[in-house]
């Protein structure tokens, strides 16, 4: 216990004043102060609020604004004389134009100069449209027009049989139909889930990857060999492990206190992200502490491998393709458990392996947890089938790490590992 | 107190790095191993200290097998490795706490030893910062720091410049007179035989010869003559059947099969008139010996 306090305190210091730590934690500090920044700076800008932009308009300058999206009208057989009109509603500054200037048009179309082309077609029954488009990023509101031109189609066709103003206004008017939750519709715990899935994910990978580049770093240096003449394997392996976590761990506690902190010095009451209104509420103690302890096990988990690949190597230029088996485990892991929890209503053995297999639990659970489609039991069970992974793995981990410390040479490979 | 290594074996895929090696060193003092590189004397160095596993045998020291918990030992391996990035305290102290150091005992200890090898200034410097003796030294620092019982030093003198090979020549003796037992490797023959009343010699991980120095170089006898004359006296080494070694401008080396043959010479020249002004009768060096083993095993 000694070594490992030892070996953990060493390393710990050392990875909290690398030019590395100290400069990514300033980078986040600062990203973290200028994102709260934003909703002042927007507000100071804003014309309802007596920003630079309200000062010019006081002045006497006008806004400008365009005339409508341009979009080209190609209804030869007059088919629906009122198209141009309905189209006009939506917004559109509509061209009508002939045959031959379609080529024109198209060109048009391609070069951004205008948005589609609506190309009405008769037909014995019912006209027949075209909508041009330039391409799948560059589409306008296909449905809106679409719905425009039925709605233009239907008012000449009525008012042709003799239907009056009331009639055409009863067939444009749409019902009012309101979607509502019987559950919560918060979305703070979407948009903590999904941050601290992320989070996770960048914490097993980064962190896992220090702690890869230490133990390689101290074998490539030759410093492993004084080292393991003074502690056991077993000893610097967790220590080094557990020091790196901290580190990790009290960097990004201390970015989200000061992120909390910044948030409610900064940003005004009542600010909307995205259409809504951050409030804590749904972070319990309890979350907090299973949103921890998956944290530390998930990390724990994958810097005890990330360890081992990192003692294969004998030169440093070799580190990245031995990372590669435990980067693609945590890469599809990280898919599995994240997208079965965003995408939700995910059901059998995928939603089970996203629960509980230790690899997958750490980037889903957190989400299920903060917006109830887990119950705190449900991740007491996932949490303690983490615990028993990491003991097998730990196990494990020091085996194959005292087994290619000592080795040098051509990079180790899978199968000659367990065969030391 | 007695080191005991008992018939190591160990194999690298189809090469035997290390062949049934037995030796053992029953009082403080000296013990080389020798031998050429790739003989299989950083091999063995790892074995005794359990840093590889041995297919076959063990070391023990009295009578337990070698471990961090059984012994106090101090290791400087072959290859240099200490924290580039880290101050040279700060890792010093660290290696002695690795090894159960209290902290303050770690820190004295520490200050003691860069006093003693003339690198106290640098204690708050990176490693990295420091010249490749430098480090060397703190390599040492680092390996003697926990004031070890068995000192093991593979090839400590690789890569210094005279003062520091002197400096790291006191540190030996003065191990020796503190009652250390020291295991030195190395490939450079005349270190070994300046310090070492005991060795064993290895080619291709086997013993070629062990055992006290000065028995085995009293065991060849005295078969080296250096001659040194105005006049030239091949005519009459050749006659008496002397075979030429080796030739300086002011000297002459040949190889003798004992004393009687060097009386025998020695008077043939003096009945001729010729005038020795050097004739000294020697024992082969370890560097003669171990050519003549190697070879022998080839």
């Amino acid at each position: 216990m000694k070594q490992f306090l030892t070996v953990f305190r060493f390393t710990f210091f050392d990875a909290v004043r690398k030019k590395a730590f100290i400069i990514s934690t300033a980078i986040l500090l600062a990203a973290i102060l200028i994102a709260c920044m934003i909703p002042n700076a927007i507000q100071w800008f804003s014309p309802d609020n007596g920003g630079a932009a309200n000062d010019a308009l006081q002045a006497g300058e006008e806004m400008q604004f365009s005339g409508g999206t341009p979009i080209y009208l190609m209804d030869e057989s007059g088919a629906v004389e009122n198209a141009r009109e309905y189209l006009q509603m939506l917004g559109y500054s509509v061209n009508p134009i002939g045959k031959e200037e379609l080529a024109s048009a198209e060109d048009a179309v391609l070069n951004g100069e205008a948005d589609a082309i609506i190309k009405i077609a008769a037909s014995e029954a019912v006209p027949e449209i075209e909508i041009f488009i330039k391409d799948f990023m560059h589409a306008p509101n296909t449905t809106a027009i679409t719905d425009q031109m039925n709605n233009a189609w239907r008012a000449m066709k009525l008012t042709d049989a003799g239907a009056d103003e009331e009639i055409l206004e009863i067939v444009h008017t749409f019902l009012p139909v309101y979607e509502q939750a019987l559950g919560s519709m918060d979305l703070t715990g979407y948009t903590f889930g999904i941050v601290a899935s992320m989070l996770m994910f960048f914490a097993v990978y980064f962190y896992g990857i220090s702690v890869a580049n230490s133990v390689a770093m101290e074998k490539t240096s030759r410093v492993m060999e004084t080292l393991v003449v003074s502690a056991k394997p077993s000893s610097i392996l967790l220590g080094k492990c557990a020091a790196m976590g901290a580190a990790g761990l009290m960097q990004m506690a201390g970015i989200i206190l000061y992120g909390v902190i910044v948030y409610n010095l900064l940003v005004p009451d009542g600010t909307m992200i995205f259409g809504m209104q951050l409030s804590f509420s749904g972070v319990t103690p309890v979350n907090l502490v299973i949103i921890i302890l998956y944290f530390l096990l998930g990390y724990a988990l994958y810097a005890l491998l990330y360890a081992v690949c990192g003692a294969t190597v004998s030169r440093i230029e070799d580190i990245s393709p031995a990372l590669m088996p435990v980067s693609v485990i945590s890469m599809i892991s990280f898919y599995i458990g994240y997208f079965t929890s965003i995408m939700g209503n995910s059901s059998g053995a995928i939603e089970w392996v996203a629960r509980y297999v230790p690899f997958c639990a750490p980037f889903g659970m957190p989400f299920r947890l903060l917006n109830g489609s887990v119950t705190v039991g449900q991740c007491t069970i996932s949490l303690f089938v983490m615990l028993i992974a990491i003991m097998l793995v730990s196990g494990l981990s020091v085996r194959l790490y005292k087994a290619s410390i000592m080795h040098y040479g051509n990079r180790l490979k899978i199968k000659d590992l367990f065969r030391r | 107190m007695s080191l005991i290594v008992n018939d190591f074996v160990k194999t690298f895929g189809q090469v035997k790095a290390v062949n049934h090696l037995s030796f053992q060193m029953d009082k403080p003092g000296v013990f080389g191993l020798i031998g050429t590189n790739g003989a299989g004397k950083t091999t063995t160095i790892r074995m005794m200290l359990g840093l590889i596993e041995a297919d076959q045998g063990e070391a023990t020291w009295n009578g337990k097998k070698i471990s961090r918990e059984s012994l106090r030992f101090g290791y400087m391996p072959e290859e240099r490795g200490i924290y580039m990035k880290t101050k040279v305290r700060e890792q010093l102290e660290y290696f002695g706490m690795l090894r159960g150091m209290k902290r303050a005992d770690a820190r004295i200890s520490a200050t003691r030893w860069m006093k003693r090898m003339g690198v106290l200034e640098y204690e708050n410097r990176t490693a990295d910062k420091l010249s490749k003796g430098n480090q060397q030294k703190v390599q040492l620092i680092a390996a003697m720091i926990n004031d070890p019982e068995l000192v093991i030093l593979d090839e400590p003198f690789s890569g210094l410049d005279p003062v520091n090979t002197d400096v790291l020549r006191s540190v030996i003796k003065e191990m020796v007179r503190e009652g250390k037992y020291v295991i030195l490797s190395s490939h450079q023959m005349s270190v070994v035989e300046e310090y070492c009343e005991n060795l064993v010699l290895l080619n291709k991980g086997a013993a070629v010869l062990d055992g006290s120095l000065r028995e085995i170089k009293a065991g060849y006898g005295h078969t080296r003559l250096l001659i040194s004359a105005e006049n030239d006296v091949k005519p009459y080494a050749g006659k008496a059947g002397l075979v030429l070694l080796s030739e300086r401008a002011d000297e002459m080396e040949y190889k003798i099969t004992g004393d009687e043959m060097a009386r025998t010479f020695l008077k043939s020249l003096t009945d001729a008139g010729v005038f020795p002004v050097k004739y000294e009768i020697r024992e082969p060096s370890l560097h003669e010996i171990f050519v003549e083993k190697a070879g022998e095993a080839e």
